[in-house]
């Protein structure tokens, strides 16, 4: 009861600072309904459905209040206020989860935003709104949990390792942050009206970072381009470069000021929508590298000289997906997805004894694999009930697909 | 002698829809009566209230993928073709004799030019063929979920012209059925064909008036339809080569 006071009261607060252009606001929400059940291994980190609530599940599942306030004819205040129930299953206090400033001049090509935005890599994260997309849930690298945490960096026992549920504590993070936020100042450019793009971002982490704001100076540079290179086809290409590690009072024994600075995230991607009539086809892979720290043991692993090992890890993820809108009902489409998610292995050095200035002395490297290797299987059927009501029934299974951990949603998503 | 004036009839039809003009920015239709031609005209003016367009929907331009120019700003604004007036339909119906079944007049265009149909609100009888065409280097959908004449034509490359008669909705008050179009790709895009029962319907003008000319003597329901406003009503009648004046206010 107190979320929906907070809510209420945040979102009235917003409205009347808004008070100048009050004859221009605009405000709008969504409303998502799902009933949803899951396989006996179900975790919201896995498949996205909470361990508890697995044996069916009817809830409302997200309450979105949107505002816009334009303040001048070229500059523009727009929020998102949110009540859902990610992770826990259960309904989380609201939160501020887009409030930006946003100088836009039609009679030019920038665009200029600053505060709490999504980041500009990727194909999805520009779906956060369940009535834009085909599928309840987002691919694999924007919704499985890796063995990587900002805390601790790489942690075996985090991600699909972990007995702990979300809302329990750290349970690493998945290679982008499922809702796609981020913080700091972006600019957009029309290279070519209508045919190429530019978005970058210079924020305060990388787009794996959760959190609203950081606990270290971070810093990371986003950006994507988009092409269209004919009506038919688009292609976009992401990178991003940064920090993404917290501070923690778990690594206060082993941080300096600096030392968390040198660990980042890389991040290449491309994606490719094709479409024409009924068809579209969307791929997207995004490979991620990690410069990061090693939690082994339930420690910091110190064993390279006494300072912090540092670990390499990466993974490649590639989705495609396939919807074909049936022409003989409208408003209805079948989508396919299939994904996987590959852990590279990451690169060792086993020779703590090891003195360069020895001839005879060999480094020895160890290959191992630092996360499984996950695929899944989605199919959607989708209804427009109205032009903004859209009734979503999901079916997904993934792993060793013996339905432990299966996925059926059934989602009605609404934007008023 | 029947088969005389049955013949005479059957080319005075002819005669009468070939004159239909039924473009996508038409103000004004002319039709001739099957059962005599003497006419009047009804004139006035309609008070629009300031409104919300129907595109009011916020969905952020953070949300919203910079694969377009066309800004929330400028998608927005009000041209000449889609102000409050323009998009605002007045049409006399019948009620004293009964118009022919076939009334299907000439093709009508709805374009769609950054993200946007124009013009907003077309008007046309039923059984006319709208043609929707792709002026935007990008796909464009169209689709309705309007109860009676539900379709998707799908992604249209640039150029592509789709051709769609329009049957008989489920009338909203009977004889004026709205079709609410929309993109499936752009959501801020949203327009209406008002499908028809009646050949006589003019759009309004900038200045807020209207003039229905060429009305066959009789007695008739005028209407006015704004996509935003509740459709309004007055009863009326026609005499020969007589001009009616009928205000309406959408306020009301």
């Amino acid at each position: 009861m107190n979320s929906i006071k907070i809510f209420i009261g945040t979102f009235l607060l917003l409205y009347f600072l808004s008070v100048p252009s009050f004859a221009q606001i605009q405000l709008n929400g969504a409303l998502d309904l799902e009933l949803s059940g899951g396989g006996e291994h179900s975790k919201f980190i896995a498949n996205g459905i909470p361990k508890k609530f697995q044996n069916y599940n009817f809830s409302v599942t997200q309450l979105n209040a949107f505002l816009f306030a334009p303040i001048t004819d070229q500059i523009f205040f727009e929020s998102r206020i949110q009540l859902d129930t990610w992770g826990s299953g259960k309904l989380n206090p609201p939160r501020i989860s887009l409030a930006s400033l946003t100088w836009d001049n039609p009679d030019n090509p920038y665009v200029i935003r600053v505060g709490r935005f999504i980041s500009p890599f990727g194909f999805y994260t520009k779906r956060q709104l369940s009535t834009d997309r085909v599928f309840v849930q987002h691919p694999l690298a924007y919704s499985y949990f890796t063995n990587i945490s900002d805390i601790r960096g790489f942690w075996p026992e985090a991600g699909n390792n972990t007995n702990a549920e979300y809302e329990e504590g750290d349970v690493g993070l998945p290679t982008l942050y499922f809702a796609g936020y981020t913080n700091g100042i972006g600019a957009s450019w029309e290279i070519k009206k209508d045919k190429m793009f530019l978005d970058a971002a210079i924020t305060n982490g990388t787009p794996m970072t959760i959190r609203d704001r950081s606990t270290l100076p971070n810093l990371a540079l986003t950006s994507r381009l988009f092409y269209r290179t004919s009506i038919f086809w688009e292609q976009g290409f992401s990178f991003s470069f940064g920090n993404f590690m917290q501070a923690d009072p778990l690594n206060n024994s082993v941080r300096t000021d600096e030392s968390f600075q040198k660990y980042y995230q890389l991040l290449l991607g491309t994606d490719t929508k094709i479409a024409f009539t009924y068809f579209e086809i969307i791929g997207e892979i995004i490979y991620s590298k990690w410069k990061t720290t090693g939690f082994i043991s339930n420690q910091f692993d110190e064993s390279c000289g006494g300072n912090l090992c540092d670990y390499n890890l990466s993974n490649i993820s590639g989705n495609i997906d396939f919807k074909y809108e049936l022409p003989g009902v409208t408003g209805s489409y079948i989508a396919l997805r299939a994904e996987h998610l590959a852990f590279l292995d990451d690169v060792a050095f086993d020779n703590p004894n090891y003195d360069e200035n020895q001839p005879d002395d060999e480094p020895e490297y160890i290959f191992r694999n630092w996360d499984e290797d996950v695929s899944r299987l989605t199919a959607v059927f989708g209804y427009k009930l109205a032009p903004n009501i859209l009734l979503k029934a999901s079916f997904s299974d993934q792993g060793d697909f013996d339905l432990s951990e299966y996925a059926l949603r059934i989602q009605l998503a609404s934007f008023f | 002698m029947g088969k005389y004036i049955l013949a005479f009839s059957v080319v005075f039809c002819i005669a009468g829809f070939s004159s239909i003009k039924t473009d996508g920015t038409n103000t004004q239709i002319s039709f001739t009566h099957t059962i005599d031609n003497i006419t009047g005209t009804v004139t006035g003016t309609v008070i629009v209230p300031e409104q919300s367009t129907g595109r009011r929907q916020f969905r952020g331009s953070s949300y919203r993928s910079r694969g377009t120019s066309a800004s929330p700003s400028t998608s927005d604004s009000n041209t000449e073709e889609d102000s409050k007036y323009r998009n605002t339909i007045i049409s006399a119906h019948p009620l004293s004799f009964s118009v022919p079944d076939d009334m299907s007049g000439e093709p009508v265009i709805i374009g769609q030019k950054d993200a946007t149909f124009f013009p907003n609100v077309t008007p046309v009888t039923v059984g006319t063929i709208v043609q929707f065409v792709n002026n935007d280097p990008f796909f464009h959908n169209v689709f309705s979920l309007t109860p009676g004449s539900k379709f998707d034509i799908g992604r249209r490359p640039t150029g592509y012209v789709y051709s769609k008669q329009i049957e008989a909705p489920k009338w909203k008050v009977t004889g004026i059925g709205p079709i609410t179009l929309f993109c499936d790709i752009h959501s801020q895009m949203k327009a209406t064909i008002l499908s028809l029962d009646t050949p006589y319907f003019t759009r309004l003008n900038e200045d807020g008036t209207y003039q229905l000319s060429n009305l066959p003597e009789g007695d008739y329901e005028i209407r006015v339809y704004n996509p935003s406003f509740e459709i309004i009503s007055k009863s009326i009648s026609i005499q020969s080569d007589n001009s009616t004046e009928t205000n309406f206010n959408l306020a009301n």
